[in-house]
C-alpha cells in the first residue's frame, strides 16, 4: 500500500534517513512537476517550483499529520507554490542592460516535447482563472477523486464538484471557440 | 435548460462516479433531451481531448538538484556536530600514552608534506595558464554535466554553489547566508556565456540586479538560493568568476570553469 508506505518513509525521514526522502521525491516528483507545469506553462519555472516544494516538504516534515495522505500534502504544497509563483511572475528580472541580454526570447526548457493537442489544451487552460484551472489539472491530468481534490484544496467535496463542473463548461467553450473541439 | 440534477449526473458519468441506476436515469433523460445530449457529447469530446495530453517527464537532474539542496542545508548542522565529536575523540586518543609515539610520528610526516605542498604551490603559481580554486566537472560529455557542490565558508557569507549543463544551457546555483549585505558579482566572458536571467529558487523576493556585458551584480543579504541561467557557446570553453564585494573592496573570488 503506497499510503502506508508513504507514512513509513516519512517516519524514516524524521529519523534522519535521507534516502527515504529520496524515495518520496522519486515517487512524486513527476506529479508535482506536472501540476506546476500545467499551472504555469513554463518548464523552467515548474522545475523551480518542484525543487522548492520538496525542499520545503523536507523542512516541514515534522509538521506532517499522519492522519492525512502524504500525496494530498505534497499536492497542496505544489498547488500553493505554483499559485504563488504565478502571482509573483518575476521569474526573470528585467536586466538593465543591452536588449541582447534580456531573457524574453530564451525558451530552451520550454521546448519540451508537447503534442499539438497538449499545446492547444495548455493554451486554453492558461486563459482560465487558477481556481478553475487547478481542478481540471487535478481531475483530468492527475486522476484525483472529488474527495482527494477537496483534501488538496481544503474545500468541501460539494465545492469541488461545483467548481469542476463550471471549469469544464468554461474549458469546453474555450476549446470550441478556438476550434480544437467540434460541436457537430 | 438542463436540470441541475441531470447536470450533476452528466458530470458524474464523465468521472465514472454514477451508480448503474443513475447511469440508466441519465441515459433515459438524454434520449428525451437533445440539448442535454449535445452537452454530453461536447463534454465527452473535451474529456477525451484532455486524456490525450500526456504527462511530461521532469529532467533527469531535478531529483539530484532537490537532494543536493537538502544535503547542503543539512550540511552545516551535521558537520558542526560531527566535527565537534571527532575533535573530542581525537583529543582523548592522542593524550593516551600508547598513542603518543604514533601522534608524534604523524605530526612530523604532516609537517613534511605541508612544506612540500607549499613549495609546489609556489612553483605552480608562476604558471598563469593554470586556474586555481576551480570547480571541476566529473566528466565533460556535452549533453549533461554537473559539478559537485562547492562549499563556501567565508566570514562574509557561507553557503554552496554548483552548476549543471544540458546542451548549451548552463545553470549555476548559488546558496548564500549572510548577516550583512554585500555585492554578489558574477563575471563571465560574453563571447563564451550569454546570461539569460536570474531567479530565486526558494521563492524569496529577488533583489534588483544589474547586468552589464560580462557582469551580473546584485546586493545579497540573508539566506537565498539563486539560479543563474546562461546560454553557453559551443566553441569557447566557458568560465566565470564569483565575487563578493563590499564598498568596492574584493572580499571573495572564486573561479568556475565549466
Amino acid at each position: 500500500m503506497t499510503e502506508n508506505d508513504d507514512a513509513l518513509l516519512v517516519r524514516r525521514c524524521l529519523q534522519e534517513d535521507e534516502a527515504a526522502f529520496g524515495v518520496l521525491v522519486q515517487r512524486y516528483q513527476k506529479a508535482v512537476f506536472n501540476v506546476a507545469l500545467r499551472m504555469l506553462k513554463d518548464h523552467q519555472e515548474a522545475q523551480e517550483v518542484t525543487q522548492a516544494v520538496f525542499v520545503k516538504a523536507y523542512e516541514k516534515l515534522g509538521t506532517f499529520d499522519e492522519r492525512f495522505k502524504f500525496f494530498s500534502w505534497i499536492y497542496r504544497m505544489a498547488v500553493n507554490a505554483a499559485l504563488n509563483s504565478a502571482k509573483r511572475s518575476r521569474r526573470f528580472i528585467a536586466l538593465s542592460a543591452e536588449r541582447d541580454y534580456v531573457a524574453e526570447d530564451f525558451t530552451p526548457h520550454e521546448e519540451y516535447e508537447e503534442s499539438e493537442t497538449g499545446a492547444s489544451v495548455q493554451r486554453a487552460l492558461m486563459t482560465m482563472k487558477p481556481d478553475y484551472r487547478v481542478v481540471i489539472i487535478l481531475k483530468h491530468f492527475e486522476g484525483l477523486s472529488y474527495q482527494e481534490i477537496g483534501d488538496v484544496l481544503k474545500v468541501p467535496e460539494k465545492t469541488v464538484k461545483s467548481r469542476l463542473f463550471s471549469a469544464r463548461q468554461m474549458l469546453k467553450d474555450i476549446l470550441l471557440k478556438q476550434g480544437y473541439l467540434s460541436n457537430d | 435548460m438542463i436540470d441541475n440534477k441531470y447536470l450533476e449526473l452528466l458530470h458524474g458519468e464523465l468521472d465514472g462516479a454514477n451508480s448503474p441506476q443513475e447511469s440508466a436515469l441519465l441515459t433515459a433523460y438524454l434520449a428525451a433531451n437533445p440539448e442535454a445530449q449535445r452537452l454530453a457529447e461536447e463534454l465527452r469530446g473535451m474529456s477525451n481531448l484532455l486524456g490525450e495530453v500526456k504527462p511530461v517527464t521532469p529532467p533527469a537532474h531535478l531529483q539530484y538538484a532537490i537532494m543536493n539542496t537538502i544535503a547542503r542545508r543539512r550540511a552545516p548542522r551535521t558537520a558542526k556536530h560531527g566535527q565537534l565529536a571527532a575533535f573530542k575523540n581525537w583529543l582523548i586518543e592522542i593524550f593516551e600514552p600508547k598513542s603518543a609515539f604514533s601522534f608524534a610520528g604523524g605530526l612530523a610526516v604532516g609537517v613534511l608534506l605541508f612544506a612540500l605542498a607549499l613549495q609546489m604551490t609556489k612553483d605552480g603559481a608562476s604558471d598563469s595558464t593554470k586556474l586555481y580554486g576551480t570547480i571541476g566537472a566529473p566528466h565533460t560529455a556535452e549533453q549533461q554535466t554537473a559539478s559537485k557542490p562547492r562549499i563556501i565558508s567565508h566570514e562574509v557569507a557561507t553557503g554552496a554553489m554548483n552548476w549543471h549543463r544540458e546542451g548549451d544551457v548552463l545553470v549555476v546555483e548559488i546558496t548564500l547566508a549572510a548577516a550583512e549585505a554585500f555585492d554578489l558579482i558574477v563575471l563571465f566572458e560574453p563571447s563564451g556565456l550569454r546570461c539569460k536571467g536570474i531567479s530565486v529558487i526558494d521563492g524569496a523576493e529577488l533583489p534588483d540586479a544589474v547586468l552589464q556585458a560580462g557582469r551580473l551584480q546584485l546586493s545579497h543579504v540573508g539566506e537565498k538560493s539563486y539560479r543563474i541561467t546562461f546560454q553557453a557557446s559551443k566553441e569557447a570553453a566557458p568560465a566565470a568568476c564569483v565575487q563578493f564585494q563590499r564598498n568596492g573592496a574584493l572580499l571573495y573570488d572564486e573561479k568556475i570553469s565549466f
